[in-house]
């Protein structure tokens, strides 16, 4: 607990609260959204798994690290962790434009969703890791650390989606 | 033949376009401010207006609240916090200090907090709202004291002038700064007291029990007068000045509004420190996101699985948003921070190829981001709610890019290889 606080840079209470509202905030704008555009309980219910296995994943790794960090290293690292949870974002709402866009096929297949997702998925993954390369080449350490964080956690977030795409939309509907 | 007005229009837009965009260009990239001597337009980088200070704050609690000494040391942190991270200091750490020599009195603990900012903001402002306790207490004029007396002038600021009541900050709900005009018709910043409803009527009573006369306001050292109207009502408006400019408006609203600190606060001492901002050279940048650019290009022309014309798109698009971004915040001016545009253009090259590769689904995919974006903005502090603003301006940009591109190759497509 004690080197979660400090990785996240937090001293009083207050951030403690403000976190927490944040991070609860996130999950219900997020999930409500999905339920508002796509109608279905199951991408509803996969959103909120989406985010709830980031926040674990994120903050674990984070907290992992705590007590070998120092405070301008941490305050970097904070900065990494909401960038990984955009490409978290970016993902999520692939999958969920997609579903919205096949659901209103005549022939709605959600294996087919969930591989085309899968597509988008590997390319989101390519390009972050040439990008983040070819980027961090240039850049001091620090930048270096956030980007690596970035491409580490974006890439459990991205698979676990795609894990849970293909649990919850394909093999449910096979039984 | 007949002219084509629809055509030449076309010609004339894209020729235009072309030519807009590449000036942007030519501004946005690092050097070029040299090639003339009457303007500059370099970028305004922040790196070197930051400053970093700590303050040691000596918290004085009363012997009969030991007990809750933790809760009150805890509540103080928290007011504090509140104040920076609302004011858009970038960096906060706030924690105990152990002093050397421990201060001993028998009423009294103290207890030490050492506050480091890191920051751009005015030094004075945050040294304020570091510091300054700003506890209110409403007070009535002495019988014996009179404020036109030329033998102490000063009467009617002084604490010993007036007799204190028991309205504290606890009886209002909110102290809501604006800028009003003064007696001389000046604009001036006001602060005006709303109380909570349960205790209006209360308060009513006192304004009523004091028409005529002068009730002031104490913050920690003086008294702010405010004469009470002969005819009170439940509307009279409870004001007081408080500034003459906006930042300091601002300040004074943090401090009547994040928050009351339980316990006397004064500046014990402070130390200097060297800033340590992440420093990153503008040309290092370009070449990063040129050598990204150019990465997920090649790629893309090798894998062959996205057709040529979105290809082109992206990199069109991209062109776009750099050019036409960097731009603006030179021409304006705009203070940055080099580091942290870094890691903008990393995710906004993510984002535009996400939106000109997934075009069935772009709407979805902006409403989405700007949620999350907005939801970032309103519930985070300093670096966060800097790059969450940032890329919620980015991501309109690169959706109104994207859209751009999408008809320019269309267009330049068909003049090209007509």
């Amino acid at each position: 607990m004690n080197s979660l606080l400090i990785a996240l840079k937090i001293d009083t209470t207050y951030q403690i609260y403000s976190f927490a509202a944040l991070v609860i905030g996130l999950i219900l704008v997020s999930t409500l959204l999905v339920h508002f555009i796509t109608k279905e309980t199951k991408l509803t219910l996969l959103a909120l798994a989406s985010n709830l296995i980031f926040f674990i994943f994120a903050t674990a790794i984070i907290a992992a690290g705590g007590k070998f960090l120092n405070s301008e290293l941490s305050s970097q690292l904070n900065l990494a962790y909401w960038l990984a949870y955009i490409f978290n974002v970016v993902n999520v709402a692939t999958l969920t434009g997609l579903f919205y866009l096949h659901k209103h096929k005549k022939k709605f297949d959600p294996d087919h969703v969930t591989r085309e997702h899968f597509n988008s998925t590997l390319n989101l993954f390519v390009i972050v890791i040439i990008a983040g390369c070819a980027f961090a080449v240039f850049m001091p350490t620090s930048i270096i650390m956030v980007i690596a964080y970035v491409i580490t956690m974006t890439i459990i977030s991205i698979w676990s989606n795609h894990f849970i795409a293909r649990k919850v939309l394909v093999d449910q509907r096979s039984k | 033949m007949k002219p084509n007005l629809r055509k030449a229009l076309i010609f004339i837009s894209l020729v235009l376009f072309t030519g807009i965009t590449f000036t942007a260009l030519f501004v946005a990239i690092p050097h070029t401010e040299r090639v003339f001597k009457n303007s500059r337009f370099d970028l305004n980088l922040k790196e070197d207006e930051y400053w970093k200070k700590s303050y040691i704050v000596e918290l004085k609690i009363k012997q009969d609240d030991k007990a809750s000494k933790q809760e009150k040391i805890d509540r103080t942190k928290n007011v504090i916090y509140k104040r920076l991270s609302n004011y858009g200091v970038e960096k906060i750490d706030i924690g105990d200090f152990k002093k050397k020599e421990e201060k001993k009195d028998g009423d009294y603990i103290y207890h030490y907090l050492r506050v480091t900012v890191e920051t751009t903001k005015d030094q004075s402002s945050v040294e304020q709202l570091v510091t300054n306790r700003n506890y209110i207490r409403l007070m009535t004029q002495k019988e014996d004291i009179d404020f036109n007396s030329s033998e102490n002038q000063y009467a009617y600021i002084l604490p010993t002038s007036y007799d204190p009541t028991s309205f504290t900050r606890y009886y209002f709900r909110n102290v809501y700064v604006a800028k009003l005009k003064n007696n001389q018709g000046e604009d001036s910043y006001f602060a005006i007291f709303k109380t909570w409803p349960h205790k209006t009527k209360e308060f009513n009573k006192f304004l009523e029990k004091n028409k005529g006369k002068y009730v002031g306001i104490k913050t920690d050292t003086f008294v702010t007068p405010f004469s009470v109207p002969l005819t009170t009502s439940n509307s009279t408006v409870f004001a007081i000045p408080v500034a003459n400019d906006e930042d300091s408006a601002e300040v004074v609203s943090l401090l009547f509004n994040s928050g009351v600190i339980p316990v006397e606060i004064t500046k014990d001492s402070e130390v200097d420190h060297k800033p340590d901002i992440v420093k990153v050279d503008y040309n290092q940048v370009l070449l990063s996101s040129i050598a990204a650019a150019l990465a997920v290009l090649v790629l893309m022309f090798i894998r062959k699985k996205e057709s040529r014309n979105e290809v082109w798109e992206f990199a069109v698009a991209g062109v776009i948003v750099f050019a036409y971004s960097v731009a603006a915040i030179k021409i304006m001016n705009l203070p940055v921070d080099l580091f942290l545009i870094t890691l903008e253009g990393f995710i906004t090259l993510i984002m535009i190829k996400a939106l000109t590769f997934n075009k069935n689904i772009r709407l979805i995919m902006t409403a989405g981001l700007l949620c999350v974006l907005i939801t970032l903005n309103y519930l985070s502090a300093g670096y966060i709610r800097e790059i969450s603003r940032d890329l919620g301006l980015l991501l309109l940009l690169s959706n109104i890019a994207v859209l751009i591109a999408e008809v320019y190759i269309n267009n330049m497509k068909k003049i090209i290889l007509k």
